[in-house]
């Protein structure tokens, strides 16, 4: 089981990519470029507070899972 | 903890558990009431106090929504999570209380736009900031503190009290609105009666500072704080920390992620779906949503009974799966049972009716017309259809033209709405599923010094950021979806989406999926040990 709670480790961080990726490509690019106040505040708000926030989270769960932080004592 | 009653004994005069979990579930459910008003009388206060059409008040608006969902709630937590390992659950729970009575008092009390300009909108901005921060310091206080009273093989039960509140608050706050609604014109309720629902809230919250304030402070605390073992830095020792920080971050991505996306898809995204996707009658809508709210609230304490049985991790982790699973399923059947398509037509009680004026502009005629169709349409089964089509047609005939205003209604008939009930109600079902352990599963994982919070913070990302980004990405995708279908048939081809409507649901099945996998890897229930 410990081996497969570092392995999947990898899979976090990739998701922590995917999850940027599509925040701030599909989400908040498109919008920053519409010009708009309205569109813009969910676009700062993608790029600046939850993409950090769930990139980071992802990437750091993943990390630890890696360095064996999750594995199991027994 | 299982020196919980003694200790109680000891420090405190006696309170039955019944009075500590009433006391603190009213406060609370007054918080997510104060919380849904707004939300639920959005599109009225955005007409007294955001004007269409006028770019700064759009700027306020669209700040007030997203600020006071996502980014201001964790603050709360993490400021008032700290203030409750600081100097005490009692009064950081009572603080939290006072500051969301009177911030949704005061937006009873603002003047419109039309009297006082700028300065309306700006104070809405202001007052729901501190809502949200007052919602993300309420909730970690009152779970810990009913928890911290809860012996330890009945906390799963006792804490299911905190979780009903959010739902009931929702539904509080739906009969407050209908209430007000029916008791007075379609005229003033837009002109004044809107602001009864906030004001009624100061009443809710003095008789919950009434009962709050002759609790006693919880044991574990009262101890840890006796023994002088309180944190002297609780943000260094949850997040600084890394051996306690793993477990923040386990606790959001294998339980409170999950359980954010399946709360908001069964108690917000239903509503939206009926609304806007189904185009079922508002009045109809909310109530049938208010139904299968009423039926599904007793699973809360059921669940949470039963996780103090079977542990907590199955019954979360279960529910997120079934949700998963049933989805698709479940709103196809939704959008089925609604559909005119498959219903059969009473061509002779078809009417159209098509009137045409002269288009306004600041109250002024111009040279433009517009051309307003009203379809109705009656079905054998007793639903009702119509279709308003408001067409301009402009003088300019070199001028672009404007796309038609379509709005369409279905009125339902007794037998799809209680299958619509029942649709909705299975959904309810998954949130008390995930919902109700939670608030037991969250305070175990952290120790008394630090549990408000290190437990508040995962909490309100979890539902706050995931959970609240549900209606968004959820929009966006089905927007997408319709453009590719739009696409390829412009271009002749096969349609990529058979259904776009659902396309949606992505979003909380993979952000559920993802912690469905964590929670099943992740979470043993032996990590750590905090029964201090």
């Amino acid at each position: 089981m410990n081996a497969i709670k570092r392995f999947a480790g990898i899979v976090w961080l990739v998701a922590g990519a995917v999850a940027g990726y599509y925040l701030v490509v599909e989400q908040a690019i498109p919008k920053f470029a519409t010009g708009k106040p309205e569109d813009l505040i969910p676009a700062g708000i993608y790029t600046f507070i939850l993409c950090p926030l769930i990139v980071g989270s992802l990437a750091t769960f993943g990390i630890y899972s890696l360095k064996g932080e999750y594995d199991s004592e027994s | 903890m299982s020196e919980t009653a003694s200790i109680a004994g000891k420090t405190q005069k006696k309170q039955s558990l019944a009075a500590i979990i009433a006391a603190s579930s009213v406060g609370t459910m007054i918080e997510w009431y104060d919380f849904y008003i707004f939300g639920s009388l959005a599109t009225i206060i955005a007409t007294k106090f955001f004007p269409a059409g006028n770019p700064t008040a759009a700027f306020l608006s669209t700040l007030a929504t997203f600020a006071a969902g996502f980014v201001v709630r964790p603050f709360g937590a993490i400021f008032f999570g700290r203030l409750g390992d600081l100097i005490g659950r009692k009064y950081t729970f009572m603080v939290t209380l006072l500051l969301m009575g009177g911030a949704t008092f005061m937006i009873g009390l603002i003047p419109s736009y039309e009297t006082i300009g700028f300065l309306a909108p700006a104070l809405v901005l202001l007052l729901r900031l501190l809502q949200g921060l007052a919602l993300g310091g309420e909730y970690g206080g009152a779970a810990t503190y009913v928890a911290e009273h809860s012996p330890a093989d009945k906390r799963g039960f006792w804490t299911s009290w905190i979780q009903i509140t959010a739902t009931a608050g929702l539904f509080v706050s739906l009969i407050v609105i209908q209430v007000t609604q029916n008791s007075m014109s379609k005229e003033d309720f837009a002109e004044w009666g809107w602001r009864v629902p906030f004001l009624v809230s100061i009443l809710m919250v003095y008789v919950s500072v009434l009962i709050r304030k002759n609790m006693h402070e919880s044991p574990l605390f009262a101890k840890a704080k006796a023994e002088g073992k309180t944190s002297t830095n609780p943000l260094k020792e949850s997040f600084g920390n890394r051996y306690n920080f793993k477990f923040v971050l386990l606790a959001l991505l294998g339980a409170t992620m999950g359980q954010g996306v399946v709360w908001y898809t069964g108690q917000f995204y239903a509503l939206s779906f009926l609304q806007k996707v189904m185009t079922i009658d508002l009045q109809q809508s909310n109530e049938l949503m208010t139904y299968a709210l009423m039926l599904g609230t007793p699973f809360f304490v059921l669940f949470g009974w039963l996780s103090d049985k079977i542990g907590r991790k199955g019954i979360m982790l279960g529910g997120m799966l079934i949700a998963i699973l049933s989805y698709r399923t479940i709103y196809e059947k939704m959008y089925q049972t609604t559909n005119i398509k498959n219903k059969t037509e009473i061509v002779e009680k078809t009417t159209v009716d098509i009137t045409r004026a002269l288009d306004k502009k600041d109250g002024v005629e111009t040279k433009d017309s517009v051309i307003t169709t009203i379809t109705k349409k009656e079905f054998v089964d007793g639903t009702k259809y119509e279709e308003k089509n408001i067409a301009k047609v402009l003088a300019d005939a070199s001028a672009e033209p404007v796309k038609p205003e379509i709005k369409k209604t279905v009125t339902i008939n007794s037998s799809d709405k209680w299958s619509l009930i029942w649709l909705v109600f299975i959904q309810v079902i998954f949130v008390t599923m995930v919902y109700g352990p939670i608030a037991a599963f969250l305070v175990e994982m952290f120790p008394t010094r630090i549990r408000y919070t290190s437990m508040s913070l995962p909490y309100h990302i979890g539902n706050g950021v995931f959970g609240g980004l549900l209606p968004t990405i959820a929009t966006a995708l089905v927007a997408s979806a319709g453009k590719a279908n739009d696409a390829a048939k412009e271009a002749g081809t096969a349609l990529p989406n058979a259904a776009p409507y659902l396309e949606g649901l992505w979003y909380p099945i993979v952000i559920a999926g993802i912690c469905f996998v964590i929670g099943l890897l992740y979470i043993n229930g032996k990590d750590r040990k905090t029964d201090d």
